[in-house]
């Protein structure tokens, strides 16, 4: 194959690529908006979203080509770092990667999510690994994987749901809702944590602790 | 691979059948571990039988309901062209028998449940906690049973799972770093 051929073929794959990353995007709009707004049961949060979305407190971001890259990097990357029975263990999926190269994209520093495996991949992969291991008997760590990783996602910090309710406790924002005393703090925390943020019972009774 | 689908395949039409409720669990659990380590969706779904068959299989209500023998033996029919299917290597039709067990299932659930959340629903954030537990990521497990985000996250809130993962970082030391960032 020439040079230009190689060139163009390349371009080719990068724009179906692209194409398919549009649709994926449009996908997610119909899979956080569309498709629960035809759900009773999820109809509520499908309008917050779009409300959110019309006031402009929410915004929707379209990554660049150049972080769109980096996107399929971290997936590949972050997918290949375990494996059991010789086949790679998937940690993260398109929706975890793209908010890791959009927090790239915007020169953020800090990621707010409370799920507990892209967190541990920035913060404590190795600590990843051992939760890994003693649940999954044979699973293998590729160390180079492990590494590139690391550099990738290095200078990230990450915080949940439960340090935005503290802050915004601390700072009073919470005061026309809740009274500003150690039981509202608790019972706000253990709110966030019972909806699923991954913080553990003990984090939260440490930061009790100083109150 | 297929000996022991087929052997899988086979026990969750037996156990149903013999009413073994509480092995019919135990199946599911093994099935989605299965299921979460290859991210075989097609082993998902026959965890998701098998757990939603355990939980009306077990009910007192549910199964003296005189719809219930009807939709027994519907479901029977399907696990059983599900288990021909499969010994002919014909994993489309397997999947499509499977599937039409799902529906069966949702009709006697809708019929004679006591609950508007169908039992097969449940199942799935059940068993998309149990992905997750074993180390998958939040969406990975939702996909793996096509269970609601939403509701997997309340359904693993009320565990003990974020418990067991290690510390790192306290809420102190968070916020510590979210001052910096939102003061500056």
């Amino acid at each position: 194959m020439t040079q230009a051929a190689l060139s163009q073929s390349r371009k080719n794959a990068s724009s179906r690529s692209w194409k398919s990353f549009r649709k994926k995007q449009n996908s997610r709009f119909r899979k956080s908006i569309t498709r629960p707004s035809h759900i009773k049961a999820f109809e509520l949060n499908a309008l917050r979203i779009q409300t959110a979305l019309s006031q402009g407190w929410i915004k929707s971001i379209q990554l660049e080509p150049e972080f769109l890259q980096l996107s399929l990097r971290v997936k590949e990357t972050a997918n290949s770092c375990f494996f059991i029975n010789n086949r790679p263990f998937v940690l993260i999926q398109d929706g975890e990667a793209e908010t890791l190269a959009l927090l790239r994209q915007l020169g953020a520093s800090t990621l707010v999510i409370d799920e507990r495996n892209t967190r541990m991949l920035i913060e404590d992969i190795q600590g990843l690994h051992s939760y890994l291991q003693a649940r999954i008997a044979g699973i293998m760590k590729n160390e180079q994987k492990i590494a590139e990783l690391k550099k990738m996602l290095s200078g990230i910090k990450v915080c949940r749901s439960s340090e935005l309710i503290a802050w915004a406790f601390e700072k009073g924002i919470l005061e026309s809702e809740l009274q500003k005393n150690k039981e509202s703090l608790e019972a706000a925390l253990y709110a966030v944590k019972y909806s699923g943020c991954a913080v553990s019972e003990r984090e939260i009774n440490d930061y009790l602790g100083n109150f | 691979m297929l000996k022991k689908l087929i052997q899988e395949s086979e026990s969750l039409r037996q156990l149903f059948k013999r009413n073994k409720h509480f092995k019919l669990k135990d199946l599911s659990r093994q099935l989605i571990e299965e299921a979460a380590l290859s991210d075989d969706r097609l082993k998902a779904l026959m965890a998701l039988i098998a757990y939603s068959l355990y939980k009306l299989s077990s009910k007192g209500h549910i199964t003296k309901n005189p719809k219930w023998d009807f939709a027994k033996k519907e479901i029977l029919q399907h696990l059983d062209k599900a288990v021909q299917e499969l010994k002919s290597k014909d994993f489309r039709e397997f999947e499509s028998q499977l599937r039409l067990a799902v529906e069966s299932i949702s009709r006697i659930d809708s019929e004679i449940s006591n609950y508007a959340h169908s039992t097969f629903e449940k199942a799935r954030a059940k068993l998309a906690s149990n992905a997750y537990a074993l180390g998958l990521s939040l969406g990975q497990a939702a996909a793996l049973t096509g269970a609601d985000k939403k509701d997997l996250l309340n359904y693993i809130g009320f565990t003990r799972m974020h418990d067991e993962a290690g510390v790192g970082l306290g809420i102190k030391e968070r916020l510590k770093n979210l001052e910096e960032v939102l003061s500056a």
